[in-house]
């Protein structure tokens, strides 16, 4: 498979999970200014699970750890749907269960512009989006 | 071991015997002196083999790491007897390579790799794995293989020991986990001490106007962390709190203010929430609000309300005999947006701030949970 060339994140569905507002309110602030439509933000696992299953998406910045609950059943979700993701985490990668180490990351604290990048090598482009069933 | 004394015994003899012929009686004498002598040794080394055998045999079985012996392709030969009570399968029934079943699936394909990697170089390995004990449970053990060479070099067979470090991984394990957890909250604050730099900056148009809040909102981090930092589970009482920010902020502690509440504590996020927030609420008052005017105070009240969807903290600030307050400020600042945003996101707390006429009145009710709690006294005596 050729390697995808990157997308422009404007008029994407990005949902946003991250229990920090601070953190959350920085990373909207980005993606809007990219242009992008921003899916929450939320800050728990049941409500990330929700937008997740219930809302169109492109993508989506997931922390993994929600006040102490791990968020690995939201990018379950989110690969059944087949919507690409990215974890944002204060953890080093290393300290990840085997099976989520190889799922795109920044490691906290990040420049949130770093994000818009890796947004835009994991969407898919939108030609393909608008021809999914 | 009998058989073979014997059997050298008789070799012994059937040479003297030929030695006999044409010999002096002198000879003979000494012939069979020395053969003597000879079968003797022969029976004492045999006796030491037989002993040393027997100690080797008696300290395999007994010892309590679990040791077995393979031929040169790792088949099982032999095992200890700790190494039978362990997976539950007596030496009798022990053979082959069918060892390789009482490894966790999960490790099973490092196993075999470590053991094509043994049988190639002849090196000694190690390695850690999951084993299968009688009662159908794994535990982590260490495996160590060493082989035994011949004397052209050839590898005869494989000495392995197994050590349970169960407990030993799962303390490791735990540790790893505290460090992760540690590494997760200490880059997560970095992560908010830029954003909060990055909106002073913003609201204060520039680094000079900014220096002295961000330093203010740094300490007042700081100073929560400061005590939540002390263990994992370490919590800070609201009271400490509330005064911690209204003496920093050049409060006396009678007359103009009164705190007053149950002993409630707090822990993890909601610590450090509300505390940014008491601390700009007391910066405030200490510029604009009741600390800075002549006569006016301050009171903190709090208690927890039962309501149907459970126990609930409810804080009250307020600020009384300010004359000169502005209407509501119509720039949204960072105290506000904590009050109004942030701790409605991160704590689910129902929140109002108003500008009132005589000075600031905010009211916060936050879900009693496990980072907001009331405090048994009994039971945190210890400091």
């Amino acid at each position: 498979m050729k390697k995808s060339v990157a997308q422009s994140i404007a008029d994407r569905r990005i949902l946003v999970v991250e229990d920090e507002y601070l953190i959350a309110d920085d990373l909207c602030r980005t993606l809007r200014a990219a242009g992008a439509i921003v899916v929450g933000p939320v800050a728990t696992v049941p409500e990330g699970l929700e937008l997740a299953r219930r809302e169109r998406l492109d993508a989506a910045v997931i922390d993994v750890n929600l006040g102490g609950e791990m968020s690995y059943a939201i990018a379950t979700e989110l690969d059944a749907r087949k919507v690409p993701y990215l974890f944002a985490t204060g953890y080093d990668c290393s300290a990840l269960p085997a099976a989520w180490r190889r799922v795109p990351h920044i490691e906290k604290p990040f420049v949130p512009d770093r994000i818009v990048e890796i947004l835009s090598g994991l969407l898919i482009p939108q030609v393909l989006v608008e021809a999914r069933p | 071991m009998d058989k073979g004394g014997t059997e050298a015994g008789v070799k012994a003899a059937d040479q003297s015997k030929g030695m006999f012929d044409g010999s002096s009686s002198q000879d003979c004498e000494s012939l069979i002196v020395a053969n003597l002598q000879l079968q003797t040794r022969l029976e004492e080394a045999l006796e030491a083999l037989r002993l040393s055998e027997e100690r080797f045999d008696a300290m395999f079985r007994s010892v309590p790491a679990m040791m077995v012996i393979t031929d040169p392709r790792f088949m099982l030969e032999n095992a200890s007897d700790s190494y039978a009570q362990f997976t539950g399968i007596g030496a009798d029934r022990l053979a082959g390579a069918d060892w390789i079943d009482l490894i966790n699936p999960e490790d099973t394909e490092q196993v075999k790799a470590g053991v094509r990697r043994a049988i190639e170089t002849g090196e000694t390995w190690e390695i850690e794995t999951r084993l299968r004990r009688a009662d159908g449970s794994y535990r982590w053990t260490v495996a160590r293989a060493e082989a035994q060479r011949n004397a052209a070099g050839e590898i005869e067979r494989w000495f392995g020991s197994v050590c349970d470090i169960n407990d030993q991984r799962t303390v490791a394990d735990r540790q790893r986990a505290q460090l992760a957890e540690q590494q997760h909250r200490v880059r997560n604050i970095l992560a908010i001490v830029r954003s909060v730099f990055a909106r002073t900056v913003e609201t204060h148009g520039g680094l000079n106007g900014a220096s002295d809040h961000f330093r203010g909102r740094l300490d007042a981090l700081a100073r929560t962390h400061g005590v939540l930092l002390r263990t994992p589970q370490a919590s800070i009482e609201l009271d400490e709190m509330i005064w911690n920010e209204l003496i920093s902020h050049g409060a006396p502690q009678s007359g103009t203010v009164e705190v007053d509440g149950p002993c409630v504590c707090l822990r993890g996020k909601a610590a450090e929430s509300l505390g940014l927030t008491i601390h700009e609420l007391a910066v405030n008052a200490a510029k604009y609000g009741a600390l800075s005017a002549e006569g006016g105070t301050i009171g903190v009240y709090w208690h927890v309300e039962e309501m149907p969807s459970g126990s609930q903290l409810q804080l009250k600030w307020e600020e009384r005999g300010v004359r000169l307050i502005d209407s509501a400020p119509s720039r949204k600042g960072f105290g506000r947006e904590l009050i109004e945003e942030a701790l409605p996101y991160e704590l689910g707390a129902n929140t109002k701030l108003d500008f009132a006429s005589g000075g600031v009145r905010c009211s916060i009710r936050l879900p009693i949970g496990p980072d907001v709690f009331v405090a048994d006294h009994a039971a945190e005596a210890t400091p």
